[in-house]
């Protein structure tokens, strides 16, 4: 009787349900209010506010009736930004001697510093994601990461430079590399994470998105060239088709890196479809291009119109109210309808081998220098 | 006292979720099947932020991640009126109110905006001597090959015309008292302009010469580059320009948009520097002229008949120079001519024909 009870749990894997619990409508009074702070505070805010969004995400995602835990601060993403500057500055100041000294060699050759910062720029999201998988908790137990950001900052670097020569084909085996190295430095307490996922799978899924990719803009410039008149049509068609590949591709990227993540026996499948993020991506274009258009409309009103010093200020008001929009649309539509599209789309197996997990005693809890220098180079993150 | 409820515990060791009943004695004790897991003195005890229905605690003392929920009124009012210092946690108020963010922000706005108005210009002002000559002379070099690319005009030199410009030169460079000696190149483009790189290189474009019209005009124009040279303009600009970029680069960060406020800034602040140094440069050439006994106004004529009228410009704030009428009024101010030309007619004309 025993026996056959473990039997029947071989053959029917265990699944569990994951579901984002997040009103949509709470997502947008967070966004109201926190992105014209960020231009009242001129971005100081922005640490808060991604601390808030996270926070929202972290606990409306529930797995087996827990929630997640986001147990970061927006005071350490401000003392890691803080500190991520303190030690740029000497690199900045050596970068530039460099550059002058590169420059007598032969003229823009400083432009060579710029792959110094590129592969400075992998070091810190690697740094950023280890960051944010240490304060995230589920059940009382962190995730954690270890693993040298040098080493992987090397290895993207390598990779990077492939996919370029290869014109993107090589990009699914990137992705797979990396995600691989991301993966295998990853913990839920013991837990040790994995990717199986192949670069193969993924090129045979993508290739087609590759070939309009690539055929769009050709067809645009060849369109350019002979029939000059049709341009009207032919650019927002093609902008069409390249929304279009873009939400396929997501769509593809992630039912593919989902299914290839695990968590000690841990698994998922997904059913996201390919149309799934579509609709999504659609949306956020044609919002921002209606507030663009309706930006540039009262721009030309205030400027043609009242005399300049009432027109001017007005023109930068509404410059900034632009910047407000545009981070909300950013923010809803590449952040949180794609989480909460994602999440529900998931259903996680064997589960059971995450229960009873012990505590991983990590020699250093990252602090947020790595975002902070993420944060200083511009990169966007949530 | 021993009345026992229902909670949700996790010891922040394993993850494991246990149901646990609570006992409240001398501590909260926290029992499974009768065995106590934990107790927690009622000090040590602290809420947490969580959903609204749930009475999320954690003590002080316990492992980090240990938590407790509790979602039974009952329960939630006996821990309220046991647990005094429940509300006390930093957790609940760690990152501060948003008013006071705001504060904070503004305040750290102020002094940066303030450290770039008055600190950059006078760390430049002070750094800028200090470099050694061989260094500005590198910083030149580096500058030369860009601009050779960048204007992919020949060096011109038809030998009367560079015997005109060398003679020109060693007077300039006699009656300026120059503190490192400047060379001048003709180069081949239609731009109408002229310019200095750190180490001594002047470089004039024949668009420049083709508008003069008169040998003063130019020398006027030189006489104002050298005195680019002689006040370190470029090393105290490469400096304030680098110190100005790091300082911003602390506002904003990463907020999309952002960008183009603090390039206005930049701008803004780069322009004002800039009218300045480009007024005392002004100064040192019509002292120049004058050791030369030569008119400085003819150098302020050509410079409104190249950028044309500025006055009513818009957006005046943003012009990197005095406005051209201004700088012509200056310069008429400072006229004093008193002496014979500095190069003969032919060596004027052979000048103006040295790209040719």
């Amino acid at each position: 009787m025993n026996d056959m009870t473990i039997e029947a749990a071989q053959r029917a894997p265990e699944s569990s349900d994951i579901v984002f619990s997040g009103r949509d409508e709470e997502f947008r009074d967070l966004l109201f209010k926190g992105a014209p702070l960020e231009i009242v505070t001129v971005g100081f805010y922005r640490f808060w506010l991604a601390t808030k969004i996270r926070q929202h995400l972290w606990s409306h995602t529930i797995l087996d009736g827990d929630a997640f835990a986001y147990l970061g601060t927006a005071r350490e993403l401000l003392i890691g930004f803080f500190f991520a500057m303190a030690i740029l500055a000497p690199i900045y100041l050596a970068s530039f001697l460099l550059g002058v000294e590169a420059e007598r060699e032969t003229s823009f050759a400083s432009l060579l510093i710029g792959v110094f910062f590129v592969a400075f720029w992998q070091f810190a999201t690697y740094r950023a994601r280890r960051y944010r998988l240490h304060r995230t908790a589920w059940r009382g137990l962190r995730f954690q990461m270890d693993g040298s950001g040098l080493s992987y900052a090397l290895n993207a670097m390598g990779w990077g430079l492939l996919t370029v020569i290869s014109l993107g084909l090589a990009l699914p085996w990137m992705q797979a590399a990396l995600e691989r190295f991301k993966m295998r430095h990853t913990y839920y307490g013991e837990l040790r994470g994995d990717f199986v996922a192949t670069g193969d799978n993924f090129f045979k899924r993508g290739w087609r998105l590759w070939i309009w990719a690539a055929f769009t803009p050709t067809a645009c410039v060849a369109g350019l060239a002979f029939a000059g008149n049709w341009l009207l049509l032919i650019l927002p068609v093609s902008a069409g088709v390249l929304i279009e590949v873009y939400a396929r591709f997501k769509a593809l990227q992630w039912n593919w890196w989902l299914e290839g993540v695990r968590i000690g026996d841990v698994r998922a499948t997904s059913t996201l479809e390919r149309h799934a993020l579509t609709g999504n991506y659609w949306m956020f274009a044609g919002l921002l291009f209606a507030s663009a258009v309706a930006a540039a409309i009262a721009l030309w009103v205030v400027l043609a119109f009242p005399p300049k010093f009432v027109g001017i200020p007005i023109a930068v008001l509404i410059y900034l109210a632009l910047i407000v929009q545009y981070s909300i649309l950013w923010r809803t539509y590449f952040v949180q309808r794609v989480w909460r599209i994602v999440v529900n789309s998931l259903t996680i197996h064997n589960l059971h081998a995450a229960q009873e997990v012990a505590m991983r005693v990590d020699a250093s809890p990252p602090t947020a220098l790595g975002e902070g220098f993420a944060d200083s180079l511009d990169v966007v993150g949530f | 006292m021993n009345e026992k409820f229902q909670a949700i515990y996790f010891d922040g060791l394993v993850n494991k979720k246990r149901r646990v009943t609570l006992a409240f004695g001398p501590t909260l004790d926290i029992c499974e099947d009768g065995a106590v897991l934990s107790a927690w003195s009622y000090a040590d005890v602290r809420r947490m932020p969580a959903p609204s229905d749930v009475m999320r605690l954690r003590a002080i003392g316990a492992a980090q991640l240990a938590h407790l929920d509790v979602r039974d009124p009952e329960s939630q009012g006996e821990i309220e009126r046991r647990c005094s210092k429940l509300a006390d946690d930093e957790a609940l108020h760690a990152d501060g109110s948003t008013l006071k963010i705001v504060g904070w922000s503004l305040a750290a706005t102020v002094s940066i905006v303030g450290l770039i108005w008055f600190g950059v210009p006078f760390a430049a002002d002070r750094l800028a001597p200090l470099v050694p000559v061989a260094w500005e002379k590198r910083l030149g070099d580096a500058a030369e090959g860009q601009v050779r690319e960048l204007f992919d005009g020949k060096s011109c030199a038809s030998p009367k015309g560079a015997a005109a410009l060398a003679k020109l030169s060693q007077r300039l460079q006699d009656a300026s008292g120059l503190r490192l000696p400047a060379t001048i190149e003709a180069i081949s483009s239609k731009t109408p302009n002229a310019f200095a790189l750190p180490g001594g290189k002047v470089f004039i474009l024949a668009g420049l010469l083709e508008k003069a019209q008169s040998q003063d005009e130019i020398l006027g124009v030189l006489a104002h580059e050298f005195g680019h040279l002689q006040n370190r303009d470029h090393l105290r600009r490469v400096i304030a320009d680098g110190g100005i970029a790091y300082l911003f680069g602390l506002l904003f960060g990463d907020v999309t948009g952002g960008g183009a406020i603090v390039f206005v800034g930049k701008t803004l602040l780069t322009a004002a520097n800039s009218r300045e140094t480009e007024a005392k440069a002004d100064a040192f050439a019509a002292q120049t002229l004058a050791r030369l006994g030569r008119p400085a106004k003819p150098m302020g004529e050509l410079l409104l008949r190249v950028t044309g009228k500025e006055k009513d410009g818009f957006l005046t704030i943003l012009y990197d120079h005095p406005l051209s009428e201004d700088r012509l009024a200056k310069l008429s101010a400072a006229d004093k001519a008193t002496a014979d030309p500095v190069l003969t007619d032919d060596e004027w004309k052979a000048l103006q024909k040295i790209c040719d």
